[in-house]
């Protein structure tokens, strides 16, 4: 159910484009996970052994898509959030609900974004990979953990922008808002 | 202490903050404030919560549920429906009842299974003289049952955290939902002969030629839930595994039986697939870390503590858990309350001699309330921007449903062969 706006229809048309790569991207991965566990079956069938990797491929590709999405759900308002208290507010109150909640967030993510770069460079440092996946390095594997985090601020700093921009639409729709 | 993370979490979903984040935020706000743990732990908890092969399940079980509604089969199983009950006095109701308990046998999501009823259903049960805010009410109530009948993406969630096998739960969600679908239709027909709601004069097909042609026009769809639960009985199949044949049965389903897909409409299809997965998993992220802090500030050992100071037996641990619950869904979204409460309070419940799958059962009921509880029940969100019925009506007609899922949820508090019987008889655990 989209809701406060059409999909990201606030946001400018470069954000946009940005966010709807970032979930087609995960689309991607989403049918690349599905190819891998159907190869497994059918491997598995023809009495063949697949090995870890046809299970941690597709585990990882889940959090690649989770936190590679996270950030264009900002712009799409995509999230489920419960807003029936903001919309009986008057505008200007909204809008400063919503700037706090968006700056609150991006703050938080920040914090979170340093211990992200702190576990990827201790990867780096150690010059872990991992064995079951080619030995790729573990570095590279977490590296959607920083990058995520760092497009969902970015997504949310445009939101806030948005958000004060003149001629932004109000919240007017009769229900909490929901992706799901 | 244990009410700091609860005082945040309020706030933030008051000012409208996403659910997902505003977990993720009272979580982080509280291990910083009380010196909980060093900053690189809540990415390692992001990172491992949602890495899981059996959550995976999840977005490939939505995926198929897309394919097929895309494929027209909301249509098709409407149809069917409509011709078993449609025209009975207020049949339409009935009609939409049935039609969301079938669609919740093809897909896990009570909010997919509420909004693909609910415009439809909505402005039939008007026609026939229902109020608008209580067939809303209705479709988002019947919706909820999506999560109780199998394939359940809430089982699914609540199997991984407890390493119980998906199978036995899903399985153990058939008999209820199938007392929760039929506990609708008495009270839908009871209803109707109270107010004198109209039979469906629509053109409503219910002659047993009619009907036979409707029950073959969705026969594909209706073989999904025994497909998917002959993959468990057979053992031969993961959660996973299964939910990837689901995609590739509702591909040939729709493109080649029913010749309703086209290869042009997979990307979308594949685009919303993801939205939603992205949201489900941010949830998943947050509700995880937030439980990691409630373990760190002792709320199971003080959980227990409360049990053993009240010498609580098993049936009372669970009417406790209810309460908690139902408090807690008022303003809790359906996801969140799963992860959240699972880690603490599934291994008390084990302590004290619950089964888990029955305690994954009345979990779900607990689930199913809080869907349609105000003042953020999701499916009532879903219907009401569905169907622009206020939502302030939808709140004054949804009661009867959660008293109807209150006294469902006892019964499967107290008579736990309800949710054993069946699993214990096709998936004995070993």
């Amino acid at each position: 159910m989209q809701s406060l706006h059409d999909v990201g229809g606030d946001a400018p048309a470069v954000v946009r484009w940005m966010a709807k790569i970032e979930v087609g991207l995960g689309a991607v991965l989403m049918l690349a996970a599905l190819a891998v566990t159907i190869t497994t079956i059918v491997e598995r069938n023809l009495g063949h052994s697949t090995g870890e990797w046809s299970l941690k491929l597709p585990e990882l590709m889940l959090m690649w898509l989770t936190f590679l999405g996270m950030g264009a759900l900002v712009t799409e308002h995509g999230h489920v959030a419960a807003d029936m208290v903001l919309r009986r507010m008057p505008p200007r109150a909204q809008q400063v609900c919503e700037t706090l909640s968006v700056l609150i967030t991006a703050v938080v993510l920040a914090v979170i974004l340093w211990g992200a770069v702190s576990i990827v460079s201790q990867q780096m440092d150690i010059n872990s990979t991992d064995e079951d996946l080619w030995d790729v390095p573990e570095a590279a594997l977490l590296s959607i953990l920083p990058i995520g985090l760092g497009i969902t601020i970015l997504h949310l700093l445009v939101e806030t922008w948005i958000i004060w921009r003149p001629g932004r639409r109000e919240i007017v729709q009769d229900a909490g808002r929901s992706g799901a | 202490m244990i009410a700091i993370p609860f005082v945040f979490l309020l706030f933030l979903i008051v000012i409208g903050m996403p659910i997902g984040f505003a977990l993720i935020v009272a979580s982080v706000v509280t291990l910083y404030w009380l010196g909980l743990a060093p900053i690189t732990f809540i990415p390692d908890v992001f990172a491992g919560s949602v890495q899981n092969f059996t959550l995976l399940a999840i977005p490939f079980f939505l995926l198929a549920a897309e394919l097929l509604s895309a494929g027209g089969l909301i249509d098709r199983v409407f149809d069917l429906a409509r011709a078993i009950v449609g025209r009975m006095r207020g049949g339409m109701g009935g009609a939409c009842v049935i039609a969301t308990g079938i669609f919740a046998g093809v897909q896990g999501s009570s909010a997919a299974d509420a909004a693909a009823i609910g415009k439809i259903g909505t402005a039939g049960m008007v026609r026939e003289g229902y109020r608008p805010g209580f067939a809303a009410a209705l479709i988002a109530a019947s919706g909820a049952t999506a999560i109780l009948i199998p394939p359940s993406i809430a089982m699914l969630i609540y199997a991984s955290m407890v390493n119980v096998s998906v199978g036995r739960m899903f399985f153990a969600g058939i008999v209820p939902g199938i007392i929760n679908v039929l506990a609708f239709l008495v009270f839908v027909a009871w209803r109707a002969q109270v107010y004198g709601w109209k039979r469906d004069d629509t053109g409503a097909i219910t002659n047993w030629a009619a009907r036979t042609t409707a029950l073959k026009r969705s026969i594909w769809v209706l073989l999904l839930p025994v497909f998917v639960l002959y993959g468990f009985y057979s053992g031969q199949l993961t959660a996973t595994e299964i939910s990837t044949a689901c995609v590739i049965y509702s591909v040939v389903v729709a493109m080649l039986f029913y010749r309703s897909l086209h290869v042009r409409d997979l990307w979308p299809i594949l685009m919303q697939t993801a939205r939603t997965t992205i949201n489900i998993f941010t949830i998943i992220a947050g509700a995880v870390l937030l439980s990691k802090v409630l373990t760190f500030l002792n709320a199971p050992q003080l959980i227990f503590g409360f049990i053993e100071h009240f010498k609580l037996s098993g049936w009372e641990f669970l009417i406790v858990v209810s309460a908690i619950m139902f408090i807690l869904g008022m303003f809790m979204e359906a996801v969140a309350l799963n992860v959240m409460t699972t880690p603490i309070l599934a291994p008390i419940a084990m302590k004290l001699g619950i089964d888990p799958v029955h305690y994954g059962i009345v979990l779900i009921f607990n689930i199913e309330i809080a869907l349609i509880t105000p003042p953020v029940g999701l499916n009532l969100f879903v219907l009401a921007g569905a169907t622009k019925v206020p939502l302030g009506a939808i709140y004054r007609e949804v009661l009867p449903f959660v008293l109807i899922l209150i006294a469902l949820l006892v019964m499967a508090i107290f008579f736990p062969q309800l949710s054993l019987w069946l699993p214990d008889r096709i998936l004995p655990s070993t």
